[in-house]
């Protein structure tokens, strides 16, 4: 029996749309490092390695069939330290599912509507989170289709919209890594960060999988899909709005979309590629609250529907308190906080339970 | 399977979209459109004492919707004016907004006209403003008139003059004299190292004016203009902020004779800055041969003498140009342009047919000696009087070897730039003699 099961294609297209709703509109690569002209270079360097980081997870997803991190912490590390565990990677992402909403609700507030107060959208999407969380992963699974279509069809289409009807562009990718690599290592550590993210829901979704072998194939095509789409949005940023105004933009994309007339086609590109962001973003948060249910829910054996409701109670009051500002968005996606995160969490917590189930099966084929 | 009943099943869900739906209605930013006064151009002239004068014109769209309709001319006021002066933008719109009994809102904003004698002084604060601004759009488009104020109160052909301008900027790049420049784009060539902002050059002004206007005089001329064009008491009636023809904006003025002709005559240029500030104009074929260098000349018609020595003057009609900028640092800093350019012929003498392949070459070699003539006429104006590089040669400089470049840049448009060594290598096609090779006459 099917029910309550996701395929790996839908698997694929969830790990698409987290990642794409995370970084388009905000686009990270570009505002560190200091080499924005060579951000393209972090942008395919942060794939390579979100691609590496998330392979852990799809790693231990694939060594568990039907488990989830919750069960195979437990399982490879004892009790308490899978707990320690599991809880580590379940509040990553619940702190970034809360993190995210408030970004966008704070980016609508100070760019588009600055009279409407930020808890106005923070907790409907957070409401919608939770309704999508409570409905389980083959809802989402099911939801992923008609959402990735119409994200691609909106992202492809505005990007080649955007190319199509802008003027000559000025600024050029040239010279390359004029500055050196290390800006650019830089550069790739926040994108590679929400490469690590988009992975970690393997150790989640990979127990409602029908077909567990495929985790990691899907976990990397979507990352490699995701990781094109970034290269090419990146190098559209940068010549478009030269490297210094795509440092300095908050939403770069937006100010793309804002800097070109398309008044033939659509009037407003800007506001189009707003809405595919919302969706997207309104999908991630959902996932990512799911994820974190169903990891502390199995590791607590408690229903993760439960789970979801509490996180829920908890996350709406730091979700929506005081979101008036937007400074918080810098600090929070450098990489001076992103990279110790990857290592601690995605690198750390994900690879020593890794290393652990390796070491299990060896000294379980041992026998 | 026990299934709960549809009621139980969609309690949830209803529940859920009744409180989104609650909280996402945007009751807070909610603007009717006949409570807003939408802003469709910006004017920026220089005021007193380091101020600003915004001028904004305030779009009234039941009267543009209404204006036509059933065939009737309805009589209303299709925008307003309005005027204030203040040390930034965003306090001259706050002040004007006393007294508009609607919302002013610039996200359709999408002319923005700097007047010469504020360019002069330097815009770069008010370009931090209209970029930094999240609602007005970066595909707005920046143009340098003799006055800020001036260019909005004509509209020509167009009843509003925001409109005026845009449609000008797309159709005047087909004389092969101007270029539209977007906010964005004024704004990367700011920020990129070694290429410097050129914006259109528009004058709103009556015939007589446009005769005597010469680079050198505008600035006069804008004093004056704003001196006349700048009732700003602040706190009056509307009436006074007002010049006697800017209410209603009448696109014609109707001649003794009864003829409608236009109340201005509208020229056209490439305005050059340096930074942020303007340093010169270049009109005709100064523009011409600015752009022919520049690479985006689009169309244009040309003048050459005929080559068969009859001294009547034949049509050239540009279908395409481009061009190529490559520094040679073999030895010392050099460039080289390699400027391509395919014309068909419109306009020739009679005795002449294009069958003769000798005339074809003939007319190559007299289109090229024309196209060297303007390019390098403007380049050494822009060299020796300008000294600012908006061709972009530094920067090419600056992605060829970015260590040479930073050695360079802080001499670069003083020393380095007007003493560049820069090789024109231009090529000519001429693709075809119109629709027939001749008219066989003579």
């Amino acid at each position: 029996m099917s029910e309550g099961l996701i395929s790996a294609r839908q698997l694929l297209l969830i790990a698409a749309i987290v990642r794409m709703g995370s970084m388009l509109i905000i686009l990270p690569v570009v505002h560190y490092g200091g080499a924005p002209r060579d951000s393209w270079i972090a942008a395919i360097i942060s794939t390579v390695a979100s691609c590496l980081v998330a392979w852990l997870s799809a790693g231990v997803a694939m060594a568990f069939p039907k488990k989830s991190l919750g069960h195979i912490a437990n399982a490879v590390l004892g009790r308490i330290a899978g707990t320690v565990a599991t809880f580590t990677v379940a509040l990553s992402q619940y702190v970034l599912c809360l993190a995210r909403i408030r970004t966008m609700s704070l980016v609508i507030i100070t760019q588009f509507m600055q009279r409407t107060p930020g808890w106005a959208l923070a907790l409907p999407v957070l409401l919608i989170a939770l309704y999508g969380a409570v409905c389980g992963p083959d809802t989402m699974g099911r939801a992923a289709e008609i959402i990735f279509t119409a994200l691609a069809i909106i992202v492809v289409g505005g990007c080649i919209l955007v190319y199509a009807s802008r003027a000559a562009p000025v600024a050029g990718l040239k010279p390359i890594l004029a500055n050196g690599l290390k800006p650019v290592l830089v550069a790739s550590i926040s994108p590679t960060f929400l490469g690590a993210v988009t992975g970690s829901i393997a150790l989640s979704f990979g127990r409602f999988t029908k077909e567990p072998t495929r985790v990691g194939k899907s976990i990397m095509v979507s990352l490699m899909f995701t990781g094109v789409i970034l290269v090419v949005v990146t190098i559209i940023v940068l010549t478009t709005l030269g490297p210094k105004q795509a440092q300095e933009s908050i939403t770069p994309l937006l100010s793309v979309a804002g800097s070109v007339h398309v008044s033939t086609v659509i009037e407003r590109a800007d506001l189009l590629l707003l809405a595919a962001w919302i969706l997207g973003v309104t999908f991630d948060v959902t996932v990512l609250l799911l994820s974190a249910s169903i990891l502390i829910g199995d590791s607590l054996n408690l229903p993760y529907k439960t789970v979801a409701i509490a996180l829920f109670l908890v996350g709406a009051i730091p979700v929506s308190h005081r979101a008036t500002d937007v400074f918080m968005i810098g600090p929070f996606q450098s990489p001076e906080v992103t990279g110790p995160w990857t290592l601690a969490v995605f690198v750390g917590v994900i690879g020593l339970v890794y290393v652990a189930t390796l070491i299990k099966k060896k000294g379980g084929h041992g026998r | 399977m026990r299934t709960r009943p549809l009621a139980r099943q969609l309690l949830i869900p209803v529940v859920f979209a009744l409180l989104s739906a609650l909280t996402t209605a945007g009751c807070w930013d909610l603007e009717e459109v006949d409570e807003i006064g939408i802003i469709g151009s910006m004017g920026l002239d220089k005021g007193e004492e380091g101020r600003v004068i915004v001028s904004l014109e305030v779009i009234n769209p039941g009267a543009l919707a209404s204006g036509t309709s059933g065939g009737a001319t309805v009589s209303q006021v299709v925008a307003v004016v309005l005027r204030d002066e203040a040390n930034t933008i965003a306090a001259a719109i706050s002040n004007a907004q006393r007294r508009l009994p609607r919302r002013l809102t610039t996200g359709q904003v999408n002319t923005i006209i700097c007047g010469q004698a504020l360019a002069r002084q330097g815009i770069g604060a008010y370009i931090d403003y209209l970029v930094r601004t999240a609602d007005i759009r970066g595909s707005a488009l920046l143009a340098t008139c003799d006055t800020g104020a001036g260019l909005l109160q004509r509209p020509y052909l167009n009843p509003l003059p925001s409109r005026t301008l845009s449609s000008l900027a797309q159709a005047a790049i087909g004389s092969g004299q101007t270029v539209m420049t977007t906010l964005n784009e004024f704004a990367v060539r700011l920020t990129e190292p070694g290429i410097e902002p050129v914006t259109m050059h528009t004058v709103g002004r009556r015939t007589k004016d446009v005769q005597v206007k010469r680079q050198g005089e505008e600035v006069e001329q804008t004093e004056k203009s704003i001196s006349v064009e700048q009732p700003v008491v602040v706190g009056r009636s509307i009436e006074g902020e007002l010049p006697d023809d800017s209410p209603y904006l009448q696109p014609y003025k109707e001649a003794g004779t009864g003829e409608l002709l236009p109340a201005v005559t509208i020229d056209i240029g490439i305005a050059a800055y340096r930074d942020d500030k303007l340093v010169g104009l270049l009109d005709d074929s100064e523009a011409r041969g600015f752009l022919w260098i520049d690479g985006r000349l689009e169309q244009s018609a040309l003048e050459v003498p005929d080559p068969t020595g009859s001294g009547e003057m034949m049509g050239l009609k540009v279908i395409r140009a481009s061009s190529s900028i490559k520094p040679d640092l073999k030895e010392g800093i050099k460039f080289n342009v390699e400027i391509h350019v395919d014309v068909e012929v419109a306009q020739a003498p009679l005795s002449l047919s294009f069958k003769d392949t000798r005339l074809v070459s003939a007319l190559e070699d007299s289109l090229r000696d024309l196209i060297m003539r303007e390019a390098l006429t403007t380049l050494n104006k822009v060299q020796r009087e300008f000294r600012s590089d908006i061709y972009g040669f530094g920067y090419q400089l600056y992605r060829t070897d970015p260590r040479i470049w930073q050695e360079l840049e802080p001499k670069w448009n003083d020393e380095v730039f007007p003493n560049l060594d820069i090789q024109l290598d231009i090529q000519t096609r001429l693709r075809a003699p119109g629709s027939v090779y001749g008219i066989g006459a003579g």
